[in-house]
């Protein structure tokens, strides 16, 4: 109960303090319109070339390839198998795919049916690519199966003319599935592996956005401590029968939820004023979101100990946050920065973010796509609340040792000595 | 057994020996007073026996239960009153309350019975929605005050709560202690404002530099400085050579400046002035007030330390 009063007057002060709430929500939104327009603007007018090479030429492939050039987002080009992997050495296409000779038998019995990818390097669209063709191969795989199944069934039926049912059908099937409601149905009967959603260039700005912003919220504040301490009543928590731990619970619930709140809100308005499309696994995104919060709490919390004030946590916060995630990848694509920062960039919780969000959001890929990023997020919160909490001990051994003489003269001592018991 | 027991209480920082072995006794429903000028060590004090911070060696005994192995129930004992407003200002007073009462581990009814109760002895029922940042000095430090009653403590320990007040806020901190002390409650209250401890307390400790330089009723603290009087002149301008020529006047016993008044205390009030006035006259220091008061625990500690309470 303490833990959730903790948090509930935490957010209850945030909420207060009207000119950081609108700040708050003020810039990631400002950066979501400006920024998210114009990527929009400019995916909308360029096409993502893609290569492919069908060995297998049969009906089925055939129907994948005119499903994925319904995709405006891409320029489909069909290469033979040399020219597609020059063309990908070249750089000309972004991607490329070959689609096996017996790619329709397997799909008939049932089995695995593997498509081929050709990159050069990680790719920010492939994500995006990989979510088309496997939308694209979902609807191919439940047209072919009902198709399959009618004609196993009615072609004992006299007078029926399947010949000219099962061309009608494939049209039904294909309207039908164009519409974006069918395709959960489609999931859950088929490929539910494979969820998949339209691509929204917005949705990756505004997870930009949310990253680096809900990153500012948290970070400064889990430093929150460091303004009870300047007001004075931390120490005064100190004293109250409420241990240590309850407090520190409390204060990381009450960031927790801060951090949520911000989320929240920008998600609120990209969907309903911008248009964003956020994606078709909410679960996903607020598993992945939640990670995400704890793991920069535990940052921010580090971050507290190694300064004295508020202040000095906003200085550095605003050096090392706005650095560490245009290395993540969040502003540009990754295959833009050298490759030693391409390294880098994966000890910083935004990149693991990012590429599951991207994953999820953009790509519509399965939540086993966002199970390495949720892991290594936890991984990275532990360690870093272990460093804050090694921390706050250094810091405490340190002010013993030198600074106490100096806070007895002034005669008021409360707020420094309250970290020490 | 005392209600709270102190034990030669010891805490340093580095070379600097900030209580240095302290010890006295608290009985329960008297009000102790911790009289010292800044830097004396009270807070220090305050912050061992709040289980803010650890002593180096020693021992405190609160209501029986000793430090360290029993801290949270010697918590749900006390009730401090910080030197500094410790409240969330964005906060109103209301919220304040129920926030610590809930730290206390108040809930429900009793919580809000509590709340209401505190913001009635804080006088500050009309103003229990708005947020403490708007508050006056002697409204926050009432309402700093207020919190600390929530959970009914055992001993309130007041930190010099009336620093930087206007008067009629300090009248209503000092009404409010008389009265939560007829009531049952203890109360140790520290304090470099002589008038206060002497107005409230049944027994003082005097403490400077880190020590307890001596302990008794008023009356026996008192009687330290025998039954000499402290003459307060006001000048319009003090040299060291008219001090020097004043403490070598035979019957004065000391002198100290304090806020350009002349503090000198003797047992000859009337004969040490003629002398005094002479002396000022010679030196062309024109006098602008004379007062003789009747020896205080102000007087007793300028007796003790040579220094004045504020110097």
């Amino acid at each position: 109960m303490k833990i959730f009063s903790i948090a509930k007057f935490d957010l209850i002060k945030m909420l207060r303090d009207k000119t950081s709430f609108v700040i708050m929500l003020v810039l990631p939104i400002a950066f979501i319109v400006i920024f998210g327009g114009l990527a929009g603007g400019s995916y909308g007018d360029t096409k993502i070339p893609v290569g492919i090479t069908n060995l297998d030429k049969s009906r089925i492939s055939t129907s994948l390839l005119d499903e994925i050039k319904k995709d405006n987002t891409l320029e489909i080009s069909e290469l033979d198998k040399d020219t597609l992997y020059d063309k990908v050495k070249n750089a000309n296409v972004e991607i490329g795919f070959v689609i096996p000779g017996d790619f329709s038998q397997k799909i008939t019995e049932g089995k695995d049916a593997e498509i081929q990818t050709i990159k050069l390097s990680e790719s920010a669209d492939y994500s995006v690519i990989q979510g088309i063709i496997n939308n694209a191969f979902t609807k191919l795989r439940l047209k072919e199966g009902t198709i399959s199944y009618l004609e196993e069934n009615m072609k004992n039926i006299p007078g029926t003319d399947i010949e000219k049912i099962i061309p009608e059908l494939g049209k039904i099937i294909d309207a039908n599935l164009s519409k974006p409601e069918l395709i959960t149905v489609n999931e859950t009967k088929f490929a539910d592996k494979n969820k998949t959603t339209d691509y929204d260039p917005k949705a990756n700005m505004s997870i930009s956005a949310i990253l680096m912003f809900v990153m500012y919220t948290v970070v400064l504040g889990a430093g929150d401590i460091l303004e009870e301490k300047k007001v004075n009543t931390w120490g005064r928590l100190s004293i109250t029968p409420t241990s240590r731990s309850t407090v520190i619970c409390g204060k990381v619930f009450g960031t927790f939820l801060k951090g949520w709140v911000q989320i929240a809100l920008v998600m609120l308005f990209g969907k309903f004023v911008m248009g964003v499309n956020w994606g078709t696994s909410m679960l996903d995104t607020i598993i992945l979101i939640s990670v995400y919060l704890l793991c920069v709490t535990g940052l921010g919390m580090f971050m507290s100990t190694l300064v004295k004030t508020n202040a000095q946590l906003g200085a550095i916060s605003a050096i090392v946050i706005t650095a560490t995630t245009m290395l993540a990848g969040c502003y540009w694509p990754l295959d833009f920065e050298p490759v030693i920062m391409q390294k880098i960039a994966v000890l910083f919780p935004q990149y693991w973010a990012n590429l599951g969000l991207t994953n999820t959001v953009v790509g519509g890929l399965g939540i086993e796509t966002i199970v390495t990023p949720v892991l290594i997020l936890l991984g990275m919160g532990v360690v870093y609340f272990a460093l804050s909490v090694l921390g706050g001990r250094f810091k405490v051994e340190a002010k013993r040792s030198v600074k106490k003489a100096a806070a007895v003269k002034r005669g008021s001592e409360l707020g420094v000595q309250s970290s020490e018991i | 057994m005392s209600y709270i027991e102190i034990k030669n209480l010891s805490k340093s920082y580095g070379n600097l020996k900030a209580v240095d072995d302290v010890s006295f006794n608290v009985e329960k429903g008297e009000v102790f007073g911790l009289l010292g000028p800044n830097g004396a060590g009270k807070s220090t004090l305050i912050s061992m026996i709040t289980t803010l911070l650890k002593p180096d060696s020693g021992d405190i005994i609160v209501d029986e239960y000793t430090m360290n192995g029993n801290n949270s129930e010697i918590r749900k004992i006390l009730g401090l009153v910080p030197q500094e407003i410790a409240l969330y200002p964005t906060l109103t007073a209301k919220e304040n309350l129920v926030f610590w009462g809930r730290m206390y581990g108040l809930r429900g009814s009793l919580l809000n019975e509590r709340v209401d109760e505190a913001l009635e002895i804080a006088g500050l029922v009309d103003r229990a929605k708005d947020r403490v940042d708007s508050y006056s000095g002697g409204m926050k430090r009432r309402i700093n005050i207020a919190a600390a009653l929530l959970h009914k403590p055992g001993v309130l320990i007041m930190d010099e709560p009336t620093v930087g007040i206007d008067p009629q806020s300090r009248n209503h901190i000092l009404e409010t202690v008389l009265k939560l002390n007829m009531e049952g409650m203890t109360v140790i209250y520290t304090s470099h404002y002589m008038e206060e401890v002497e107005f409230l307390c049944s027994r003082v400790a005097i403490v400077d530099h880190g020590k307890v330089i001596a302990l008794g009723t008023k009356d026996e603290l008192k009687k330290l400085v025998g039954d000499n009087d402290t003459l307060n002149i006001e000048l319009t301008s003090t040299s060291n050579k008219v001090l020097d020529k004043i403490k070598g006047l035979n019957g004065v016993d000391s002198v100290s400046v304090e806020e350009g008044k002349l503090k000198v205390i003797t047992p000859e009030a009337d004969m040490v002035l003629a002398r005094i006035i002479s002396i000022l006259d010679i030196e062309k220091s024109k006098i602008h007030s004379v007062n003789i008061e009747q020896s205080n625990l102000e007087s007793v500690f300028l007796h003790l330390t040579g220094r004045a309470l504020r110097d």
